[in-house]
């Protein structure tokens, strides 16, 4: 039996050290953007990427045909942090400038300001937003809340977070529900989409700094830990909670997680500068060169990458599965 | 055999109510928003944050709190000095202006005088 176990552990570490690296890395194209802030990207419809320019107060938009660019003003002491594609073609903005949740409309180039309740204290932070089975707007704010803006009415409502600072990325899962990550408390919570209420998931190894989560297609969470340097899987059906270190012996710190349309798992290391693209199928890893990635998102066939000097990247996965 | 044992374990799951807001009268505290989410002063600081812990910074030596790794760009400019309350105020406008390589980004407040004075009488008073 020990033989078998020890097998089975020198095929996997084979496979994340060597042969997984070994493959021909995925291809990629840079968008320069010479002196843009770049924080966050999203697809926009048209083929269209939007990026906020945190430090401009502004959405920026590229035309990955062109290479051109535009980009729009979202109101006094803008400083957005996120930005989706929701399901009614508007982009949805985290906006901690305005402690608010803004929204663009390519159709009409409008811009309408959601502000958050005035007793969050009126900075929280706000992180990212995400999408429901309803087509509501969820977001973080990393003061220590959670929230609501129900594009419906209007009405934004926040609540504060189990056990304070911290929470950062946020997703939904197949199934339309909300789940966030803290990174100062270190924890996975589920949203209780009627009452605002959290359900706390504590990681098997405290003070991870999970900074990021995404849900693969079959409601999975995964996780990229900032302190703990590894990857962390969540599965809500088993509560098991696996942890995938990277190939080599360095420190990692992982700041952005996305699983992308193949359920392949992209994570940042901004220790080594580089994309890591896990594969749970087959445990094998490829790799390419990113700088400052703090956020990443994608298409069927293409996976976005907002580097910090100045340059959205983008990774051809192979075409669209879908 | 490490990542077989990890994959094992069972995540511990607790009920997190939330509570519902309550408003900050305190124009200092309210200031401190803007530096909350990367910075604590409690003394017994259990989380583990992005910036140094700011209790009973005013006078204190620069990049000197034990446990906190400093950027290098800090640790030059620190030297011999310590945080005066103008020499804050001029960091939390431009930090990198002041400090280059510092690891800290410019925050989006506090953005009036009257903002920035309560937050030092804040940071003052954490001791």
């Amino acid at each position: 039996m020990k033989r078998i176990l020890l097998g089975a552990g020198l095929s996997v570490a084979l496979v994340i050290s060597g042969v997984g690296l070994a493959q021909q890395a995925p291809q990629t194209k840079s968008y320069p953007l010479k002196g843009a802030s770049i924080h966050d990207v999203a697809p926009a419809p048209g083929g269209l990427v939007w990026w906020t320019a945190q430090g401009d107060g502004k959405l920026g938009i590229l035309d990955p045909k062109t290479g051109s660019t535009k980009l729009v003003a979202l109101g006094p002491n803008s400083a957005p942090h996120g930005v989706i594609q929701g399901k009614d073609g508007k982009a949805w903005i985290t906006d901690g400038g305005q402690n608010a949740i803004v929204s663009y409309d390519p159709k009409t180039e409008k811009v309408t300001v959601f502000k958050l309740p005035e007793d969050t204290g009126g900075y929280t932070n706000l992180n990212t937003p995400t999408e429901d089975g309803d087509g509501n707007i969820w977001f973080t704010g990393q003061n220590g809340w959670h929230g609501k803006l129900d594009v419906k009415t209007g009405k934004v409502s926040a609540w504060k977070s189990p056990k304070g600072r911290g929470p950062y990325g946020m997703t939904t899962t197949p199934d339309g529900n909300v789940w966030f990550v803290s990174l100062a408390n270190s924890y996975l919570g589920q949203i209780d989409r009627a009452t605002g209420n959290v359900k706390v998931i504590e990681p098997p190894v405290p003070n991870l700094g999970t900074r990021r989560v995404w849900s693969d297609s079959k409601g999975d969470l995964w996780m990229s830990e900032w302190s703990g340097g590894q990857i962390s899987h969540y599965s809500p059906s088993t509560g098991k909670w696996e942890r995938i270190p990277l190939p080599g012996n360095g420190r990692p710190n992982l700041y952005a997680v996305y699983v992308d349309n193949k359920d392949v798992v992209w994570v940042s290391n901004w220790a080594d500068d580089k994309i890591y693209g896990y594969d749970p199928a087959t445990k094998r890893f490829s790799s390419v060169p990113g700088n400052g990635v703090r956020q990443i998102l994608g298409i069927p066939g293409q996976v976005y990458l907002p580097e910090g000097q100045g340059a959205i990247t983008v990774i051809n996965t192979g075409g669209s599965a879908s | 055999m490490k990542v077989a044992f990890l994959a094992g374990a069972l995540a511990a799951i607790a009920a997190g109510a939330s509570a519902i807001a309550q408003p900050i009268s305190d124009p200092g505290e309210r200031a401190f928003q803007f530096c909350f989410s990367c910075h604590s002063v409690e003394k017994n600081q259990t989380e583990v944050l992005s910036g140094p812990n700011l209790n009973g910074v005013v006078g204190r030596p620069i990049a000197s709190k034990a446990g906190f790794d400093y950027s290098p760009g800090m640790k030059t400019f620190g030297s011999g000095k310590v945080w005066t309350p103008e020499l804050i105020a001029q960091f939390i406008q431009d930090p990198r202006a002041l400090v280059p390589g510092t690891a800290m980004q410019k925050p989006p407040g506090p953005r009036s005088p009257e903002e920035r004075n309560a937050l030092l009488e804040y940071l003052k008073k954490a001791h």
